[in-house]
């Protein structure tokens, strides 16, 4: 059951993805990378990663998507605008998709999953295994009546059991952890790369235009 | 509250695969129901609260002082015909009632309504709330593209602007409660609300439980209803009412995004807009004042009353939200992007910090 | 955990199976009757001037450029919410730094006058 949902996902991230490769529509190609953005959730759900489904749906459905889109309709009149490529740089594009396609394929397979199993003696050792099907994050939990059930049954509990942080098992609060300790540099050098961005933005937003850059927005603008 | 309603319903019909896809399609509608019988009686609110505002009677010949006047409005645009302009861009122009549906229904998923009904519990609770609203946006988007109307593209453009830019208020407001918190799962904030009306966020979160800083809690109060304004403030400009309004401000753009939209998809974007107002008044009960929780410990909170409560807090918001909307003129665009970027904004990052501070100091 | 996520895609299904209905309703059983007028464009009762899709101001894009990066703020805030008062000070020091770098920008956003709606 969890691998139909997953296919569905896939299916819905590549179709939408297909959709913005091939539209002739520039406006449809923007749209549809909502159900790939969608779909990309669905699929870090499945990988229990839940944080980052939610920041996935927040940074680019309600972000980059948005950015796009506004893009898109400050660009003249092209809602009309055929903008596929030629044929001659097609040759090319499809042998470096094919490339990055085997590139990425071959790190799925070549990496190793490794998880401690108990062996028959009571001595716990490390198993390695590769891309198969036990190693997919959802194949524990079984689809049947009871995860259902499980999944529906909240937990009604008296304030003084519901301690601060209990119930919250999502990878949020590990994700907190890590970046206050371990990854320490890496959340100090981020909020850098943001001060940045904003910085580049509105350098880039405020500049007056010249004399030519006005006559060339009005000429094109009418 | 699923095993009630599956026994409930194997008790019917049998027990079978049959009750039990029943039961799960019945534990998931249970907030469309809340919806569709909010939207009747908030849409007969907003007709006689401006009325009376404006000293006038109101709708008062369809039933007794015209409470049917809501079910009649309904059936009315069932009947209506339902027309795409002709250079409408159609997959656009049919996408956008759903994704703007779905989008604010998805935001009813998490919302904890009772200790023992919340529709998915799940420990991202507020933060996916906070990003299942860019769905909405990028439906309002596709209405204003594909209606191919002036006004529609100008109202959704608007729109979008507004939304996304009090989305960040709202969300620094909202994490002052979760850093007292400690957790974005909703149920838990309200469990944590336990015990009466000193215990809500509001008035500095639960004061017996160790690890919040106990009784000294009291001084987050301050700093919390400044919290609460900004959150309140916020999701009026989210929810595009007066008087933020400008999005739809009839007397220069029609009706925003949805102009060219009639029948039952503009009906669809009438429900959305209602639901999203009911599901912003619902979190700010839930985050700042007690969710699901009786104001006073022991007085009426029986598991069931939970509900009554819930909906109750939720409902008087959307009657201060319809109240604000008869008295306030509107803003203006510059005066809209002021108070969002200039005054809530600074706002908001002084009081995560000196919350963050006060509770660092208090909790070791 | 993945559980938990599973009533989300069931009211999602609810809610596009209600869309679906609300939205066929009224082509169901509404009347239609179609003609030049009705299906025009709505430029209050005018002959409709131009094409819509004309562009539209970049104020609509700065404003989006900033959200996506206070947006982005907001993202690392919230992990740290839940956690900072297990780890101490030291958190609260790290997210002033983090804060206070932002807070920087935006000085330099609203001096150079990038906010401003004119």
């Amino acid at each position: 059951m969890f691998d139909i949902i997953f296919y569905i996902f896939g299916a819905i991230t590549v179709g939408g993805a297909l959709v913005t490769a091939f539209a002739r529509n520039i406006v449809y190609a923007a749209f549809s990378l909502l159900f790939t953005f969608f779909g990309i959730a669905g699929l870090y759900i499945m990988a229990n990663a839940d944080f980052l489904a939610v920041t996935q749906l927040l940074v680019y459905v309600g972000g980059i998507l948005i950015l796009l889109i506004f893009g898109v309709m400050l660009t003249s009149r092209i809602g009309t605008v055929d903008i596929r490529v030629g044929t001659g740089s097609r040759w090319v594009a499809g042998i470096m998709a094919l490339g990055l396609f085997a590139i990425l394929c071959a790190a799925f397979f070549g990496t190793a999953a490794t998880h401690t199993e108990k062996s028959a003696d009571g001595k716990s050792q490390v198993v390695t295994s590769w891309a198969t099907h036990a190693t997919r994050p959802w194949s524990g939990s079984k689809w049947n009546q009871d995860a259902t059930t499980e999944a529906l049954k909240p937990k009604y509990g008296a304030p003084d059991e519901v301690k601060s942080n209990e119930g919250s098992s999502g990878t949020s609060v590990e994700i907190g952890t890590l970046f206050l300790t371990d990854y320490l540099l890496p959340f100090e050098v981020i909020s850098v790369l943001i001060l940045v961005s904003l910085l580049g933005a509105t350098m880039i937003a405020r500049k007056e235009p010249t004399k030519e850059e006005e006559a060339i927005a009005e000429s094109v603008s009418v | 509250m699923f095993q009630d309603l599956n026994q409930f319903i194997v008790s019917l019909i049998g027990k079978g695969d049959l009750s039990d896809i029943l039961s799960v399609v019945v534990y998931s509608a249970l907030p469309l129901v809340l919806i569709l019988l909010y939207a009747l009686v908030a849409i007969l609110g907003e007709m006689k609260i401006s009325a009376w505002l404006q000293d006038r009677l109101g709708p008062m010949r369809t039933g007794p002082y015209g409470i049917l006047q809501p079910i009649a409005d309904m059936l009315k645009l069932i009947q209506k015909e339902d027309t795409t302009p002709k250079l409408a861009d159609k997959k656009l122009y049919n996408a956008a009632p759903f994704i703007v549906f779905i989008g604010s229904y998805m935001a009813f998923a998490a919302l904890p309504f009772a200790a023992m009904y919340a529709g998915a519990r799940i420990n991202t609770g507020i933060f996916y709330i906070v990003a299942v609203s860019g769905v909405v946006v990028v439906g309002i988007l596709m209405a204003g593209w594909g209606s191919n109307n002036k006004y529609a593209l100008l109202g959704s453009m608007r729109s979008v602007a507004q939304i996304v830019s009090y989305e960040i208020p709202a969300g620094l407001a909202i994490l002052s409660v979760v850093m007292i918190a400690g957790t974005m799962d909703l149920q838990t904030i309200s469990h944590l609300q336990q015990g009466g009306l000193q215990n809500w966020f509001i008035f500095g979160g639960p004061k017996s439980l160790a690890g919040f800083g106990g009784g000294y809690a009291w001084i987050l109060t301050p700093l919390m209803v400044v919290s609460f304004l900004i959150y309140i403030v916020a999701s009026l400009a989210e929810t595009n009412r007066v008087p933020f309004d400008i999005p739809e401000a009839e007397s220069e753009l029609v009706a925003g995004y949805h102009t060219e939209y009639s029948a039952m998809k503009f009906a669809l974007f009438f429900l959305a807009e209602y639901a999203n107002m009911f599901a912003v008044s619902a979190i700010a009960s839930v985050l700042f004042l007690g969710g699901w929780n009786s104001p006073i410990a022991g007085f009426l909170d029986a598991p069931w009353m939970g509900a009554i409560w819930f909906i109750g807090k939720a409902f008087s918001f959307v009657l201060i939200q319809i109240w604000i909307r008869w008295t306030l003129p509107r803003l203006r665009v510059d005066q809209l992007m002021h108070i969002c970027w200039k005054v809530m904004i600074p706002f908001g990052m002084a009081t995560v910090l000196l919350v963050g501070t006060i509770v660092t100091f208090l909790a070791h | 955990m993945l559980t938990n996520y599973i009533p989300l895609a069931l009211m999602m299904m609810v809610a596009i199976g209600f869309g679906v209905i609300m939205a066929n309703l009224s082509k169901w059983i509404g009347p239609r009757k179609p003609s030049r007028e009705k299906l025009s464009v709505y430029e209050s009762g005018m002959v409709p001037i131009g094409t819509t899709h004309e562009r539209v101001s970049v104020k609509y894009y700065i404003v989006a450029m900033l959200f996506i990066i206070f947006d982005i703020e907001i993202v690392f805030l919230y992990p740290w919410a839940v956690t900072f008062d297990k780890i101490g000070a030291f958190a609260l020091g790290e997210m002033f730094l983090f804060i206070g770098l932002l807070f920087i920008g935006y000085i330099y956003v609203v001096k150079k006058g990038a906010l401003e709606w004119d």
